[in-house]
């Protein structure tokens, strides 16, 4: 791609950012603060859910569960509009040429948008109750480009395959729902055993949560080695996907 | 110096769907258009004529990149602009003024370009700018439709493509649209336009074509094309697009 076709392609991403980021907030009280303010609606739930009711031996267990819980919302909430990111904008499709991965990826962007919003907000809050370790901030974004590009892979494959079949945007909720079990977010790493754990190896959203979990909760890298191996597979994965996309894409105004 | 627009052979072909809208990988494709040939000096205009399902939209498609050939091949040079589907990436709930900035920027012109076209686009539009800061929904069709035809005339295109669009707009519009046409035109812009306007054809182009069934049938002077397509929409059959294996198949 020239240097005009990719500003071409950042301008017209930032602009679909912009303009789903918008959308979200016309006709609404409280605009785009309710995806930002969501996660904490579950952390209340799940907080009386497994600590007050199932007890779950954690010690700062909001806390514990936020670091999880908080890539997880970001992961989940994606999964779930990712299918008709193509599909919803067949119009946009057929009127101009462009890079089509732009708008699987211009989802990813508006989330990223709120889960970095959430984020700060929560960085906020173990600042002031002397939770936070500070030099963990510069390791942050480590782990928030990792997931963001992990997202970015699964939404442009979820997106293309709902152009030619239907049939993953009707699974995909029982899916996220299984997989939310098999990562421990709710409950502690230790807990789960067997077929479980072993799955749990090949998941990255297991490693990342891991992550988060370190930088948010412990204060330190248990393996600081995996927390650059996480990026690099993320971005091998985002690369693939990618590819993949592009292939199936070609079609796409013909397809939609 | 090549032609802004070049096209030799071009087939464009649709896949078969089943019932339920899925694609079939057997079955027998829908050729849209079928061995095209074409080639468009800077500043002409080429009116394309022909019944409903001839093509039409289609060709246009294909001289805007949208669509890559099946078969053959086009080629554009400098920057094509479309009146096609002008209601795509319209949201109803956002401001004229946010309209205006997303579809200039899905023109491929940078933000930047967008707001130095900004007045001009507007002027030409004739709606008042105070009115361009109230969303969309509260506007008429017709206005929304100034705003984007605005956005694309504006856009200092080197190919323009104009599809039937013109039929929606008001008369003082419509004759506002062809005068800066004109001017692209004569400033070098190769002009493709699409309409059922035999008039419009007439006295706006200088070369024109019938399209039927995927083929140009004729191609010559506007004046001698649509004096031959008026001969032939007499004589044509009724099935002129008639579906493959007739009407009563399909109904079934």
């Amino acid at each position: 791609m020239t240097g005009r076709g990719k500003r071409r392609t950042s301008e017209l991403w930032w602009t679909l950012v912009e303009r789903q980021i918008r959308l979200r907030a016309k006709r609404t009280l409280f605009g785009a603060l309710w995806p930002a303010f969501s996660p904490f609606l579950l952390l209340a739930l799940y907080v009386f859910v497994f600590h007050s009711v199932f007890r779950v031996p954690v010690r700062r267990y909001p806390v514990y569960l936020f670091a999880g819980l908080l890539p997880w919302t970001f992961l989940a909430q994606t999964l779930a509009q990712g299918p008709t990111a193509i599909s919803n904008d067949p119009d946009l499709v057929r009127r101009a040429p462009f890079r089509y991965e732009i708008l699987p990826l211009s989802l990813v962007g508006v989330m990223a948008v709120y889960f970095i919003a959430t984020l700060a907000m929560f960085v906020a809050y173990l600042a002031i109750q002397g939770e936070l370790v500070w030099k963990m901030l510069l390791v942050l974004p480590l782990p928030v480009i990792a997931l963001s590009l992990f997202i970015g892979g699964v939404v442009m494959i979820l997106s293309i395959v709902d152009v030619y079949t239907r049939d993953v945007r009707l699974v995909l909720g029982n899916i996220i729902t299984v997989w939310f079990f098999l990562v421990p977010i709710v409950y502690r790493p230790a807990m789960a055993k067997g077929a479980v754990r072993s799955l749990r190896r090949v998941d990255p959203m297991n490693m990342l949560v891991g992550v988060f979990r370190d930088v948010l909760y412990q204060g330190h890298l248990s393996r600081p080695l995996n927390t650059v191996l996480i990026l690099g597979i993320c971005a091998v994965f985002f690369a693939v996907c990618l590819a993949v996309f592009r292939h199936f894409a070609v079609n796409l105004p013909r397809d939609v | 110096m090549a032609n802004p627009i070049e096209v030799e052979h071009l087939w464009e072909g649709f896949r078969p769907r089943n019932k339920r809208g899925t694609i079939r990988r057997r079955g027998a494709w829908h050729w849209a258009l079928t061995d095209i040939t074409l080639s468009i000096e800077a500043g002409e205009t080429f009116g394309v004529l022909g019944p409903n399902g001839a093509g039409k939209t289609t060709l246009l498609r294909s001289l805007a990149g949208v669509l890559r050939p099946t078969r053959g091949r086009v080629e554009t040079i400098g920057r094509v602009a479309s009146l096609i589907d002008l209601g795509a990436g319209v949201s109803r709930d956002l401001t004229g003024h946010e309209n205006l900035l997303i579809g200039g920027v899905l023109l491929g012109l940078s933000r930047a370009e967008v707001r130095a076209k900004y007045d001009d686009i507007v002027a030409f539009s004739g709606i008042d700018p105070a009115v361009l800061s109230k969303p969309t929904h509260t506007y008429s069709q017709g206005m929304a439709l100034r705003i984007a035809v605005g956005v694309v005339l504006y856009s200092d295109p080197a190919v323009l493509l104009v599809d039937e669009i013109l039929a929606a707009a008001d008369e003082r519009f419509r004759a506002r649209c062809i005068r800066r046409i004109d001017e692209l035109r004569t400033n070098g812009t190769a002009v493709v336009l699409v309409s059922h306007d035999l008039a419009l054809i007439e006295t706006v182009a200088t070369r024109a074509g019938v399209l039927h069934k995927g083929q140009f049938r004729h191609v010559d002077t506007a004046v001698e094309t649509v004096a031959q397509y008026r001969e032939w929409a007499k004589t044509a059959p009724a099935d002129a697009v008639r579906p493959r294996g007739g009407w009563r198949r399909q109904v079934r």
